[in-house]
């Protein structure tokens, strides 16, 4: 889209608020002293590049990207559809168009002042996609402009709501605004989500909404009505636990929050009996109340003994022969490996010495892969230090002319490093060995099923899979050994 | 005392694609791209040389240059092409008539490419995208 | 994508349409994978790629882009999106193709490139080479210039 087009829809849109419920933009000037006016004006001489339309929620302030929004309505009587979660109320006939009302205060748990059948709401109207909703909220206010730049991030501990739901924060006209991601509100989720979504939602209904921080179950809503009817009979849905509202609970949720959201790190079966252990562990170390993770630098502390042995280094000559013992007899005359997520190099190149070392009458192949550029580009000229390179790599390393010590022609002829997202098709052939230590606990829950599906189709029968020492993924058809640290997978 | 006469002016140095009889060098252009075609073009006639067909593949190069054979003083020719690709054209040229002038003009500049057309009889090879000077010296220099 | 072969891609991109428009500012964009049907921004040129790998590299630019960068190329104002503009930017994607591959050959690498094809149209969309139903991974070079951005779009994979 090019930037006039935009430009001009945001005006469209914020003229057609402004004169449908008379929705004032801060141009008011009434009632201002000049000083206050001349202040108004230099506010406004910085750039404007982002609006929001406004509204409040028990008491606080909230905020909408204006593109989000439609349009705003008054509306009295929704029809009631049953069998819905508490915070659908039901449909709406909005000049043809039947879309599914949706009360956010019920949505976020907060207490509503009982509604009478008759009372007019505050609704806004917005569209995710191709779906249209509405937003009961208790009061619009206006449409403000403010600097894109401006927005910060929201802190963990910040509101009532999970956070995810909040895009960020914003300060504009003395008022803080808690700018909500509509998307992530109303966004298509996947199956497993979905089904996440569902045992909490049925934990609500069976506990009904107090005003507690019950903020890990309240949140969470399908992307579409019909979809909320048919599930809450699925009988897919576990019994529901007695919910527990202790602290700990609500601190470990936002924990794997920030893992997800500051180092791509995803918990769930793969990660969940480590990411438990560790929070325990954490606790203990950081305090109970200081367990949140303020930023980078927290997550990846946190994050540290996730890693397999001899990540980001050179092996040792044990964790060389220990993998050794890992790979099964094989007298093919090609060996075809597949390392994704090879990162700077330092596994491939281990690996392709050690099944040199191995298979000394096999031709090696290795298909490297990493999603990080910088990484990976530099990967065919690595160098070694002295130190690796007088150890059990010696037969593999030469000395160039500067005095490094880079790995031998035929090493690195082995391997093919590319840029290469893995969760895009992997064009491979048939291959006898995989090595993706701490790779999957790096993709998105959505793909990683597909991931593991194409595991099981690429390998050979006699292949093997390896993944990270503290990944428990489970692969169909496979069953797990655990040879010295590492997982193997055979089938 | 020194007179106009005694420093020929660069301006006046007579164009490279006149003849001393005064008549025109003949060009036959083969090149799949009309903007090559024209841009080439453009260079040649401004230094006086006279375009007298353009062709649009290998085959219809050599077809054209069959036909208006001995008229042809020198043959631009492009490598990729559809059809018929540059080196076979320039072959089947070579075998047409081995006096042929022919000089490669192409975006590939593989030493190998380079190597292949010289041995097949081509006078010089010039790589795209086109600099002036470059275009005149060595068209200059293989109509020699 | 290999990367010994992304640089001979970047790097050309860069020198020859900066050569072409006679010098004007080129800024090179981040450089990210894509893999899904690409919707073209209006014209695209494509040239096939074959031998040791194969592929395809994809220019993509807007209509208006196309137009000027045309124009320029010419130097001449030119009204309408013709065949000189059409023969010119294919011209273009030649050009940078081929030198990309004349580097990499010098790398070790052997392929060759067809002759361009030129697309124009609106809603327009390049999907996966032939045969699978999943849609080929493509490395996507921005370069932004005055008239402009071009995305240059390599898709290309070793024979197995």
């Amino acid at each position: 889209m090019r930037e006039g087009e935009d430009k001009m829809e945001t005006q469209t849109i914020q003229q057609a608020l402004v004169a449908q419920m008379g929705l004032a933009e801060d141009e008011d000037n009434v009632g201002l002293t000049p000083e206050e006016i001349e202040a108004r004006k230099k506010e406004k001489a910085s750039v404007i590049d982002y609006k929001m339309v406004t509204f409040s929620l028990a008491g606080k302030d909230y905020a909408v990207d204006i593109m989000k929004v439609k349009e705003i309505a008054k509306a009295g009587r929704f029809t009631y559809v049953p069998n819905t979660l508490p915070f659908v109320l039901g449909v709406y006939n909005l000049r043809g168009e039947i879309i599914p009302i949706i009360d956010l205060r019920l949505f976020f748990n907060i207490d509503v002042p009982e509604r009478k059948d008759n009372d007019i709401e505050n609704m806004l109207i917005v569209t995710v996609g191709e779906q249209t909703f509405g937003v009961v909220v208790d009061a619009i206010d206006k449409v403000v402009g403010i600097q894109k730049s401006t927005i910060q991030p929201p802190h963990p501990l910040f509101g009532d709501i999970n956070i995810k739901y909040i895009y960020g924060v914003v300060e504009a006209n003395k008022h803080l605004y808690i700018l909500l991601d509509i998307d992530k509100i109303f966004g298509a989720r996947n199956a497993e989500e979905e089904k996440e979504l569902v045992e909490q939602a049925s934990l609500q209904i069976h506990d009904p909404m107090t005003n507690d921080n019950n903020s890990n179950v309240a949140s969470n809503v399908p992307s579409s009505v019909a979809a909320t009817a048919r599930q809450s009979e699925k009988p897919s849905v576990k019994k529901p636990e007695p919910v527990k509202e202790n602290k700990s609970e609500i601190d470990y949720g936002f924990i794997v929050d920030s893992l997800k959201n500051l180092c791509k790190f995803y918990v769930n079966s793969i990660t969940e009996n480590w990411t438990k252990k560790r929070y325990a562990e954490w606790q203990k170390l950081r305090g109970v109340d200081k367990t949140q993770l303020q930023n980078e630098e927290d997550a990846q502390e946190f994050l540290r003994p996730f890693y397999s042995s001899c990540t980001s280094g050179w092996w040792t000559e044990s964790y060389a022969s220990s993998v050794s013992k890992a790979l099964p007899d094989n007298s093919a005359k090609t060996i075809v490996v597949w390392n994704p997520g090879c990162g700077k190099g330092y596994e491939s190149y281990s690996l392709a010495c050690l099944l040199k070392k191995r298979y000394p009458d096999a031709h090696i192949r290795i298909y490297a892969h990493d999603i990080d550029l910088l990484n990976v580009s530099n990967a065919p000229l690595m160098t070694i230090n002295d130190e690796a390179a007088n150890d059990w790599y010696a037969p593999y390393v030469t000395k160039t002319v500067t005095g490094d010590y880079t790995f031998n022609k035929e090493i690195k002829d082995m391997i093919l490093f590319e840029y290469h997202d893995c969760v895009n098709t992997n064009a491979l052939p048939d291959l006898d060995i995989i090595f993706a230590r701490d790779v999957i606990s790096f993709i998105p829950p959505e793909s990683q099923t597909s991931f593991i599906e194409d595991f099981d189709e690429r390998v050979k029968g006699n292949g093997i899979i390896i993944v990270g020492e503290n990944e428990e993924p489970s692969i169909q058809g496979w069953s797990k050994k655990i040879i010295g640290t590492l997982p193997v997978y055979t089938k | 005392m020194k007179t106009k006469q005694d420093f020929p002016s660069i301006n006046e140095r007579p164009p490279e694609g006149i003849k001393e009889d005064g008549t025109k060098f003949r060009v036959l252009i083969v090149d799949d791209s009309m903007f090559v075609a024209k841009q080439l073009g453009q260079i040649l006639t401004s230094e006086g040389y006279e375009i007298i067909a353009t062709a649009v593949d290998g085959k219809d190069g050599v077809d054209k240059y069959k036909e208006l054979c001995p008229n042809v003083d020198l043959v631009t020719m492009d490598i990729t092409m559809p059809r018929m690709d540059g080196i076979t054209a320039l072959e089947q040229i070579m075998a047409f008539d081995k006096n042929a002038k022919v000089v490669m003009v192409s975006a590939l500049g593989k030493e190998e490419l380079v190597k292949k057309s010289l041995l097949d009889g081509a006078k010089n090879y010039i790589v795209k995208p086109l600099d002036r000077k470059k275009v005149l010296d060595r068209i200059g220099a293989a109509l020699k | 994508m290999r990367v010994e072969y992304i640089n001979p891609f970047v790097e050309t991109s860069y020198k020859v349409l900066k050569e072409v428009l006679g010098g004007a500012e080129v800024t090179r964009g981040d450089l990210y994978l894509k893999s899904t049907a690409m919707p073209v921004m209006g014209v695209a040129a494509l040239v096939g790629l074959a031998g040791d790998v194969e592929g395809r590299v994809l220019f993509d630019m807007t209509f208006d882009t196309a137009l000027k960068i045309a124009s320029k190329m010419n130097n001449e104002d030119l009204p309408e999106f013709d065949d000189l503009a059409k023969a010119t930017i294919s011209e273009l994607a030649n050009l940078i193709t081929a030198q990309a591959v004349t580097k990499l050959h010098e790398l070790g690498f052997k392929f060759d490139l067809t002759p361009p094809a030129l697309f124009v149209g609106e809603k327009m969309e390049i999907a996966a080479l032939g045969g699978t139903e999943e849609n080929v991974e493509a490395l996507i070079v921005p370069l932004i210039t005055e008239y402009g951005k071009i995305e240059v779009n390599v898709a290309v994979r070793e024979r197995n």
